[in-house]
């Protein structure tokens, strides 16, 4: 004789009840983890963003945007166009990881001291002091951009020098600055600023750049 | 003896019959050998990224090892199908005890430890990279590892569930793939349901969410700050009750089978 409820139905009320148990921890995991996914930056979330978030790519896929970039940027064709599909690529690459911050200070030293189009740079500055509050280096730049546009070169300088003694800061900020300070006359700082380079950096060609120009500076007196 | 003695035994004979099982298919040795190509690629990737090297290496990293808890149990539980089922030795095994429960069990927590070794082993070199390149203290190192290593407990239950109650690998294998491509899906199953253009399938939504692992919830290398220990301690619990809910249906799916 069968006994009644069978192992079959007893086990299926129990993966009922630990399911249950499962999704009232789900709940919670789910409210928190939509807490502390990245924000989404652009004008609406299109299906792919979904599909990306979905499947937990928004980083790798910024990653991705970010690889692009340097290759547009060391490309014979940025030079060409003077990088007029930079200031796109920055917006997407942006609104995938809006937390992304050396997107923002690459691309804005770029679009402000190589480009000389300050409006993309301070529009893309707001964007991530917007979604980066903590981040004070955002605010120097913009503050270096300010001060650039107001022609007060001490002041750019000093708001440079400061951001370039921070770690992660780009290589094209130090380089900016050096060449600033080669311009100004001040050659043992722009060789200051080289050696920085030649220290810390850990790639060949900026350390190659920077055993150059050392070589040329410190052969100068200041004026 | 007593009776309740036998369905552990047999559980512990069988957990260790398919560790050895998949290490002597060297199927832990290739996953260990795909994580350890993909601690390399994010090696080379910082390479190529000036100013951003430790966010690309950690990254690309972290994926590698969330797709190997996925990857783990799926390739093994596969292995499993085809050398139980296809080779015929299943009845070899359940001809003598373990019951069918205390092999699922066995089955289950074997491939659980066959796995988890794969993700520890990766994640100690990930470790020892990290450490040669100076990139630690990394916040979200030990959260990515406890998530991989909960995930992986979850694939596993629904791994067996599909391996052990389906008649072939291939079956299986696109049944495994499709939850777990679903269960990455399932936090956007809420946001539908509460849409009025699918107020219609509100009910089944909710059913379907409800079922499917909520995998996401896992994929904690793509926050924007690392959790809080409560998180993880709230995944485990998470974790046990799910992997157990799914172990049950699999018990009544397999007694019902025919061998």
């Amino acid at each position: 004789m069968r006994r009644w409820p069978s192992r079959g139905v007893k086990c299926s009320l129990a993966a009922a009840a630990l399911l249950l148990v499962a999704n009232l921890a789900g709940d919670r995991l789910a409210a928190r983890a939509a807490e502390r996914r990245l924000p989404y930056a652009g004008p609406e979330r299109t299906v792919g963003s979904k599909v990306a978030e979905g499947f937990a790519l928004r980083k790798i896929m910024a990653d991705r945007r970010w690889f692009e970039i340097l290759q547009y940027s060391g490309d014979i064709s940025f030079v060409l166009e003077k990088g007029k599909d930079l200031p796109r690529m920055m917006e997407a690459a942006t609104d995938i990881d809006p937390r992304f911050v050396h997107l923002y200070s690459f691309g804005a030293s770029t679009l402000m001291w190589e480009l000389e189009q300050p409006a993309e740079a301070v529009k893309l500055l707001r964007k991530g002091m917007t979604f980066n509050p903590e981040e004070k280096r955002l605010k120097m730049y913009l503050a270096a951009i300010a001060y650039r546009e107001g022609s007060d070169l001490a002041g750019e300088v000093g708001i440079l020098e400061a951001l370039v003694e921070s770690p992660g800061s780009p290589f094209m900020l130090r380089r900016i600055l050096a060449n600033t300070y080669a311009k100004m006359g001040r050659y043992r700082a722009a060789a200051r600023i080289a050696t920085l380079v030649l220290e810390t950096s850990g790639h060949h060609a900026e350390r190659r750049w920077a055993a150059a120009k050392i070589a040329v500076w410190s052969q100068e007196k200041d004026r | 003896m007593r009776r309740l003695d036998v369905p552990l035994a047999g559980s512990v004979a069988v957990a260790r019959y398919v560790v050895e099982l998949l290490f002597r298919s060297r199927l832990v040795v290739l996953l260990f050998a795909l994580g350890a190509a993909s601690v390399g690629v994010s090696v080379v990737l910082t390479f190529l990224t000036p100013g951003t090297e430790r966010r690309m290496f950690f990254d690309a990293a972290y994926l590698g090892l969330e797709a190997l808890a996925l990857l783990g149990p799926v390739l093994g539980a596969t292995v499993l199908q085809i050398l139980e089922f296809s080779q015929q030795t299943i009845w070899l095994v359940l001809v003598r005890p373990p019951s069918r429960p205390a092999y699922l069990w066995g089955r289950f927590c074997g491939l659980v430890v066959a796995s988890l070794s794969v993700i520890l082993a990766v994640g100690a070199l990930l470790a020892v990279a990290c450490l040669a390149g100076g990139a630690f203290p990394e916040p979200f190192f030990l959260p990515v590892l406890a998530a991989a290593a909960l995930e992986t407990v979850v694939v596993c239950a629904v791994a067996s569930l599909f391996s052990l109650s389906t008649t072939s690998y291939l079956e299986g294998v696109v049944l495994m793939l499709g939850v777990v491509a679903l269960g990455y899906l399932s936090s956007v199953l809420p946001a539908l349901a509460a849409s009025p253009d699918w107020a219609a399938f509100k009910p089944a939504l909710w059913v379907i969410y409800w079922i499917l692992p909520h995998l996401s919830d896992f994929a904690v290398r793509d926050f924007s700050a690392a959790p809080e220990s409560w998180y993880l301690g709230l995944l485990g619990a998470y974790t046990a009750a799910y992997a157990g809910a799914v172990l049950l249906v699999a018990a009544v799916a397999f007694a019902r089978r025919e061998v």
